[in-house]
């Protein structure tokens, strides 16, 4: 965390809180006054919930082992989460007692852990607590903000300087199938603002969770944008897609090994860094 | 016909595919370790079936 963020961070933490009074953190803007218990599409309040915690070593090779800690709440419905079922009723998990978690994350950085990587859910629902969160800590630790980057403009200058290196889903490659499968039309295009905003001020990793059957609709449109708009990014092809059951509008299948080798030779082909 | 289980919070599940791999979903550190053993027990059972196959063939 950047010496200058982090002094400014009390004040940070008091303008993210005047945001929940009239909720608009994200392109969804409810409106809804979080301070006062009212909910939006997030189903969240102003309080933090972590669902889960654990050190993990199956994330992108430079962040391994990363301390994964999970806050409820999402700003999108992915039909294929898999975590989904902590953010149907995001309140009914236990609020967060800052200290307690504070003392876990310095815990697990004793036991390894080489970052703390923040996600959900989604980050950015939980802007206030995790702000509270991050003012607790020393600022040597290192932060991921692992995000489907699906927020608005005052999300992004709060966390600028505050955290490390974005961990930047994108997940659909137009609104067609962002709609059907995300539940947000807008996603493709405020996530790459976002991606573009994050690139130009912080390290960064854009990861895509290639969708099996989705090759011209969503994979191609994503690698052709980055290789426009971001070629020198480093950029992680994940072949891990799991599908729901039951799958409504999302593939029903697992990704092919053909599949996943096919798409790291079209993104090779296209120039792009990938990482592993 | 029965409906699909969903999961629910605390749920944690298994799925094992046809051509043998072990998915797991979105475990938690305990549920990890049950299946990097898993993996690591299929992984060896390959490895002497395949030795086992290359004697045989010898």
């Amino acid at each position: 965390m950047d010496i200058r963020a982090f002094n400014e961070i009390n004040e940070r933490i008091e303008t993210a809180k005047s945001q929940l009074a009239n909720c608009n953190l994200c392109p969804r803007r409810c409106g809804v006054n979080r301070l006062k218990g009212q909910t939006g599409y997030c189903g969240l309040d102003s309080k933090l919930h972590v669902f889960k915690e654990l050190i993990f070593k199956g994330e992108e090779s430079i962040l391994n082992p990363s301390h994964l800690v999970y806050f409820t709440g999402c700003n999108i419905r992915c039909e294929f989460c898999v975590v989904g079922e902590w953010n149907n009723e995001p309140m009914t998990i236990e609020e967060v007692n800052f200290h307690k978690l504070s003392n876990t994350i310095v815990q697990r950085q004793k036991e390894g852990a080489k970052w703390l990587n923040l996600l959900g859910g989604e980050v950015c629902v939980n802007l206030y607590g995790i702000l509270q969160l991050l003012s607790n800590l020393d600022r040597k630790i290192k932060v991921v903000w692992n995000s489907n980057m699906f927020y608005n403009d005052f999300v992004d200058k709060s966390i600028s300087g505050l955290i490390d290196i974005y961990l930047a889903d994108l997940k659909c490659g137009n609104s067609e199938c962002a709609e059907k499968l995300l539940g947000s039309a807008q996603y493709p295009m405020a996530a790459k603002m976002n991606i573009l905003k994050a690139y130009k001020t912080t390290d960064i990793i854009v990861r895509h969770v290639i969708l099996p059957g989705h090759r011209k609709c969503c994979l191609e449109p994503i690698l052709k944008w980055v290789a426009a708009e971001i070629p020198d990014v480093k950029f992680s092809l994940r072949g891990y897609y799991v599908p729901p059951i039951p799958a409504v509008h999302s593939p029903k299948e697992y990704l092919s090994k053909e599949e996943l080798q096919s798409a790291i030779a079209l993104a090779k082909d296209m120039g792009l860094r990938l990482i592993q | 016909m029965k409906k699909p289980y969903k999961r629910k919070p605390g749920d944690l599940e298994i799925r094992i595919l046809k051509d043998g791999s072990v998915v797991s979903v979105s475990p938690d550190e305990n549920f990890l370790e049950i299946i990097n053993e898993i993996n690591n027990q299929s992984r060896e059972m390959e490895n002497e079936n395949a030795a086992n196959t290359a004697e045989q063939s010898e």
